[in-house]
């Protein structure tokens, strides 16, 4: 017998035939050093054209550059490569929740080039979200050159996601975390796994290529009793502000919706604007890690009232990048927006209580940092785990988890859906493993329903039908037309009861009398979600299924839970 | 506010068990103190609304299940609709068509055109399957309702001078008719079993026979629907 072996399969192969967990560890280490190289690409993209332009930047005419940045970067989506605008993650969390994984292969390299345009000409943009994009598209069109399943896919989609931000933030668990809370929602080892060879392997290949300072350099900060105490005063001041930047984008989104400008259009008169806030304050432009950096290390030397301006300046500059269509990611600006604010508040300590020795303004800056990550993105793990593997050591981990959880706590109740998932909740496009939305979602009308149903004919007289139901095991019998198979009617064994004794009756009374033919009808391609609601509005158990015109079979509860658990296991159960 | 469990359980449309369980495991915020369930209504709201779970406190009535005696409330009974149609004697004809022809002449307020349709309906029925449904008895009426007609069930009762062959399932000869003209179906059907529950007692039957008077007739109508209401 000769062995089937096909490169191209490697689930065919003995080594990985038996369980496909080492080979979704080896294909996630390739995925983690395709998506770390694309970040290390993107970053380096950036730096060489925001340098290339600081130049020009002393000229006032240069506010339209980071307009120009983005209206390229529209166009080049738009018209190039033919995609749908925006900021990444949620498209991520989309595949992951509808399509099984699936995305696009130009997402491979579309948001890298998009970005750099946006960001490099000084947008007010992140570089994660399209590096996250991308990651992900690389991991899915991995797992499909490679014939993989959908779960498979959907794994190896994560550990794109993970190579990239851990390789550009250097920061292998953040990267782990970060997959595991925001896209994938689901905490099982058959992801943990492979995730974390992915983030291990972009974080290699990182340091690796620009060394082991990547976006900022380890600082160790001793932290007093009186700061932990202060972080929960910064703690809500940060949720005031994730709430506020939340708001801001979204509104910015809903003006520019109403405006009937051709979309590069938009972006550009967005990034003029943010090019204008940029001449005042220069802090503004860019992903803003340089900022950050001189925040850490102490070296940011504006006073509190400028400080506050910078923070509000950043946040006006962010929702006029993204909100008027330019490409690319919250992440970082939010990380921006996080340093100032803690900074802010380090510089209000200060002024009230001059006498205590606090914790230097680098570590509130940090601080500040995981409050708005907790925030906005809703996830506090990220930022806990970001931040320590910033500052590469543990002292500041109890300040740390103090800002980081009740600051998504406090933004929860204002904002329940990070700014990630808002669209997608409203939507209903959310879907996490193991819930009921996802299993109902994963069911269609078309494996619910029942065929063996026996059809009868509107002319029977009551004793055939009275024979039918006999001979039967169901209690719904569906009336169709005898020429043309239409359906026209249902008739129940409650219709039935009434008369199943008057025998004098049987001659004198037609199926066409009995039957019911007000009835709700569900249709193949119903959603199961859907059906089920006018089940439950109207108290009824059972619906028939018609499409064309003409009977399927029935979809009944029953049935429904019947399907329901067996999903529910298959989904549930890890191993 | 505070609520009984049954109470609750019914505006959630839980069985108490289950809410009580939930309670216990503190799925839902509710508390329970003193036997009594203490929430607040509008974070038990919110909460319903996040859940996809029904939940309205407002008392609904209690639907009977018994689905006769629901019926016998909104039709109309067999003995209005009789006394509507009347208790008619003398007639003649020795075919099923005569018969018709004669009886549809004894409908009480109907036009001679509609007398026509009628006729017609009536004829087209029997043609499908005879109406005779044994024991001397047959019930002819069209098929469907006849449209436009909105007004109150008639039960046209007709005994035949000579007993004519229906073509009945038992193959008895036909003395006695009883027309029926419905507004819908299902007062048809309800009506229908109320005549076939009344063929059953062997007593009716008699009294068929003898022809009796309309005010014996009524008597015994009013007498075995009285029956069947009592259950």
């Amino acid at each position: 017998m000769k062995r089937f072996f096909s490169w191209r399969l490697p689930g065919t192969w003995t080594l990985f035939r038996s369980d496909d967990r080492l080979l979704l560890i080896v294909s996630g280490m390739l995925v983690g050093l395709a998506s770390g190289f694309a970040a290390y690409l993107l970053n380096s993209g950036i730096l060489f054209i925001f340098q290339f332009l600081q130049p020009l930047r002393t000229n006032t005419w240069s506010f339209f550059l980071p307009g120009a940045g983005a209206a390229l970067a529209v166009l080049f989506i738009t018209k190039v490569v033919k995609e749908k605008g925006g900021h990444g993650v949620p498209e991520v969390i989309y595949s992951v929740s509808r399509l099984g994984g699936k995305l696009k292969a130009s997402s491979m390299f579309s948001r890298l080039v998009a970005s750099c345009l946006t960001i490099g000409s000084g947008g007010s943009a992140g570089p994660e979200s399209p590096v996250v994009i991308s990651g992900a598209a690389i991991g899915s069109n991995i797992a499909r050159f490679f014939s993989m399943n959908e779960r498979q896919r959907v794994t190896l989609l994560g550990c794109g996601a993970a190579g990239a931000i851990s390789s550009i933030f250097n920061a292998p668990i953040a990267g782990l975390v970060f997959v595991l809370e925001v896209v994938l929602g689901e905490w099982s080892k058959v992801h943990i796994v492979p995730i974390a060879v992915a983030s291990v392997a972009g974080t290699q290949l990182s340091r690796l290529l620009s060394g082991n300072q990547i976006a900022f350099s380890h600082h160790s900060f001793p932290v007093s009793y009186h700061d932990t105490f202060a972080c929960v005063g910064l703690a809500f001041f940060t949720a005031l502000i994730s709430v506020l930047m939340t708001r801001l984008i979204r509104n910015m989104h809903v003006v520019s919706g109403k405006t009937t400008l051709p979309v590069w259009a938009k972006a550009a008169m967005g990034g003029c604007a943010v090019g204008l806030i940029g001449l005042a304050v220069p802090d503004v432009l860019g992903e803003g890690y340089h900022s950050i950096r001189d925040m850490i290390e102490g070296t940011y030397r504006q006073g509190i009232s400028l400080v506050l301006i910078a923070c509000f300046a950043k946040l006006l500059a962010t929702s006029l990048t993204l909100g008027w269509g330019g490409s690319g990611g919250i992440f970082a600006p939010s990380l921006v927006v996080g340093s100032f604010a803690g900074l802010a508040y380090h510089r209000l300590l200060i002024t009230l209580f001059p006498s205590l020795k606090w914790m230097g303004e680098g570590g509130y800056a940090l601080l500040g940092m995981a409050g708005l990550v907790g925030g906005i993105l809703q996830a506090p793990l990220t930022g806990i785990f970001l931040i320590v593997e910033i500052t590469g050591g543990y002292e500041v981990i109890l300040p740390l988890i103090i800002v980081s959880s009740i600051s998504s706590t406090v933004c929860y109740y204002f904002e329940p859906a990070s700014i990630y998932m808002k669209e997608l909740v409203e939507k209903g496009h959310l879907l996490r493993p193991g819930t009921d939305a996802r299993v109902l979602s994963d069911l269609s009308i078309q494996e619910l329903i029942e065929k063996n149903c026996t059809v009868v004919r509107p002319d029977m007289t009551l004793r055939e039908l009275i024979m039918v139901v006999t001979q039967s095991r169901r209690n719904y019998y569906p009336v169709e037309d005898a020429e043309n198979g239409t359906f026209l009617g249902l008739v129940t064994f409650d219709d039935i009861r009434p008369y199943l004794f008057e025998t004098m009756m049987y001659d004198a009374v037609f199926v066409e009398q009995i039957m019911n033919t007000e009835l709700d009808i569900a249709h193949v391609g119903d959603s199961v979600v859907d059906v089920l609601e006018i089940m439950d509005s109207r108290g009824i158990y059972s619906m028939p299924v018609v499409d064309g015109g003409v009977f399927i079979g029935m979809v009944s509860k029953a049935t429904l839970f019947d399907h329901y658990r067996k999903e529910l296991m298959v989904q549930t159960v890890n191993d | 506010m505070k609520l009984e469990l049954e109470k609750l359980a019914l505006g959630l449309q839980l069985s108490t068990e289950t809410l009580e369980r939930w309670i216990r495991q503190g799925r839902i915020p509710v508390k329970k103190t003193d036997g009594l369930c203490d929430f607040k209504k509008d974070v038990l709201d919110s909460w319903a609304l996040k859940h996809h779970i029904r939940f309205s406190l407002i008392e609904t009535p209690v639907t009977p299940d018994d689905d006769i005696s629901c019926k016998s409330a909104e039709e109309p009974t067999l003995l209005s609709a009789m006394i509507r149609g009347g208790v008619h004697t003398g007639i003649g004809g020795n075919t099923v068509v005569d018969v018709l022809k004669q009886v549809v002449n004894r409908v009480p307020m109907i036009s001679e055109a509609d007398q026509g349709i009628l006729l017609e309906k009536l004829i087209e029925r029997e043609r499908l399957t005879s109406t005779g449904i044994g024991k001397g008895v047959a019930i002819p009426h069209p098929r469907n309702p006849l449209p436009g007609n909105d007004r109150d069930a008639v039960i046209v009762s007709c005994f035949l001078d000579n007993k004519i062959d229906f073509k009945s399932i038992d193959h008895k000869p036909v003395g006695v008719l009883f027309l029926i003209i419905c507004p819908t179906v299902k007062t048809h059907l309800f009506l229908l079993s109320r005549i076939s529950f009344c063929l059953r007692d062997d007593s009716f039957i008699t009294l068929l026979s003898s022809q009796p008077s309309p005010d014996e007739f009524y008597k015994s109508v009013e007498a075995i629907e009285n029956r069947i209401e009592k259950g």
